[in-house]
């Protein structure tokens, strides 16, 4: 219940683009390459395991060597699991899910971080044994996201909680009473 | 809202709003890109894929939320957020510069998710909002919301004014069209889900969306929404034989519009996604045999050219999984309530006597 409560975490992310106009820190020109997501971890985070997914357009993200989970208030990457991935068809990365420690801190922001010049040290892996990790997932999207050349930035509300997953196991007893309801109703008239 | 008239205002109204709504949704939005769609480079087998990814998935959060983009010898459309994810059970096209209000149609929404194999728990939401929908309104979408149907029902307009009889299309043909509808789906259902095999990603970049690359909407659509859809790719084989079969597809469906009634509507995947709740959802079409005095004009004015609702002597519900309640045979019934419209057993409207002015 501790963790339910103390998990259910709004974070907000930013896609920042391709563009030159990315809105990341610095301004030397690999920075321009780089095409970071934003989360805002608020107070409460746990301080436990968080994973989840994250996907990209296609070759964006070539290889998952290149990406890396940075925090730049404390100026050190986080140690990230590449837990799972899933390619586009040109051998880079679709979707992958990864897992890094949670924060306490209020309001840490963590950028992850990819692109040319990126050497990141998350790599594939499991979790530790008998680690108990809360999940994170897209909640909604906020008001302010745009097309920023051909990538949408803006803020990404997104739950951290332990079952982020199985909430959307949960659309089955509607689904299952409404189509329930409807072969019943054309028995009923073949029936009749 | 009884007599003929009245149905036929409704119907176009309901036809005219949802064409605004479902073409130029995207203004209200104020998301769109402004820019004309803009091309997308044929990358196919070439590892350059394009340059123009259309977005980072808002589902950023999910496994492989919908796809960002894709190598298609076809012309895409930036993604910007729609502003109710929903995939309705009409055709809601995800080729229009200007769309944006829904996500895209029930045979985009499974050849999309199938390709990208994501799974299935994920997907739930969007199906619950399709089947709602379904159950609410059934094939209602097909007759007054589609906007297929409303570009049918013009030229169908247009058929008449000119003075032109519609073509009689011979039981086989019918039967074919009726087929046809299926087979289309189980192509892009198949299609889709062996391009994601990974041994044949390759065919990806030519055969994602296989229906979507076929329809009609793909290229009327854009027009309407303002821009000029270019399919003539001609690179290799794969691509030239699919732009061929959209223009033929286009032609079918002009073809078919203008000497035919609704001939779209028979072939139409789309139609095939929510035909299963005519028959059990909560619209229904009635007919009470006790008032029915065989006159035949439902059978004559049917655009579908379904006879069930003449033929049937005892049944009470008429609707047919092919029938898109249009409502022109209760429009036209001259038997007051013979054909009546139902929502959850309640009468919505019914046929009347009305006799003409003149």
């Amino acid at each position: 219940m501790r963790n339910l409560i103390a998990a259910v975490l709004a974070a907000a992310g930013a896609i920042v683009g391709v563009s030159a106009s990315a809105e990341t820190p610095g301004t030397a020109s690999a920075v321009r390459e780089r095409k970071p997501i934003l989360f805002v971890l608020p107070e409460g985070a746990s301080a436990g395991w968080v994973r989840g997914n994250l996907s990209f357009p296609p070759s964006v993200l070539k290889s998952t060597a290149s990406l890396r989970l940075y925090d730049f208030k404390a100026g050190r990457e986080i140690p990230a699991i590449v837990l799972g991935s899933r390619p586009w068809f040109d051998g880079s990365v679709m979707a992958l899910e990864i897992g890094f420690k949670g924060t306490k801190d209020q309001e840490r922001r963590i950028w992850a971080e990819w692109g040319t010049g990126i050497r990141g040290s998350a790599r594939a892996g499991r979790l530790p044994w008998g680690a108990k990790p809360v999940e994170f997932r897209i909640y909604e999207e906020g008001d302010d996201v745009r097309m920023q050349g051909d990538v949408n930035v803006g803020t990404l509300v997104v739950r951290v909680e332990r079952h982020a997953g199985a909430y959307y196991w949960w659309y089955l007893i509607p689904l299952v009473a409404i189509l329930g309801f409807v072969l019943w109703r054309k028995w009923k008239l073949r029936r009749a | 809202m009884t007599g003929k008239g009245s149905i036929r205002f409704w119907r176009r109204a309901a036809q005219a709003g949802s064409f605004g709504l479902l073409i130029w949704g995207g203004y209200l939005t104020q998301t769109r890109a402004t820019a004309a769609v803009p091309p997308v480079a044929p990358a196919c087998p070439s590892p350059g894929l394009p340059a123009t990814p259309h977005a980072v998935p808002a589902s950023a959060g999910t496994v492989a939320g919908p796809p960002a983009g894709n190598a298609l010898s076809i012309y895409w459309v930036p993604k910007s957020p729609s502003v109710i994810d929903i995939y309705a059970p009409s055709a809601v096209c995800k080729f229009n510069p200007q769309g944006g209000l829904l996500a895209a149609c029930p045979v985009y929404f499974v050849s999309d998710k199938l390709t990208w194999l994501i799974p299935l728990r994920y997907l739930l939401g969007y199906v619950l909002a399709f089947v709602v929908l379904g159950l609410l309104l059934s094939r209602l979408w097909c007759g007054w919301v589609c906007p297929l149907g409303a570009i049918e029902d013009a030229l169908n307009w247009v058929r008449r004014r000119l003075g032109f009889r519609y073509v009689d299309f011979t039981p086989g043909f019918r039967g074919a069209l009726q087929a046809g509808k299926y087979a289309l789906l189980a192509l892009a259902v198949v299609i889709s889900g062996l391009i994601a095999i990974p041994a044949l990603k390759d065919y990806q970049c030519y055969l994602f969306l296989p229906y979507c690359q076929l329809c009609p909407g793909r290229i009327l659509f854009p027009l309407f929404g303002g821009s000029i859809p270019k399919v003539n790719d001609f690179t290799s084989l794969t691509p030239a034989v699919i732009t061929v079969l959209a223009w033929a597809f286009l032609g079918l469906f002009l073809a078919g519009s203008l000497l035919g009634r609704r001939v779209w509507c028979r072939l139409c995947p789309i139609g095939a996604c929510h035909e299963v709740f005519n028959r059990g959802g909560l619209v229904a079409l009635r007919k009470d045999p006790g008032k029915c005095n065989r006159c035949g004009v439902c059978a004559y004015a049917c655009p579908v050219e379904h006879h069930d609702v003449y033929e049937e002597k005892e049944m009470k519900d008429v609707s047919h999984r092919d029938c898109i309640l249009c409502l022109r045979c209760v429009e036209l019934c001259p038997k007051e309530d013979c054909l009546q419209l139902t929502f959850a057993g309640k009468k919505v409207v019914g046929s009347s006597f009305k006799p003409s002015a003149t």
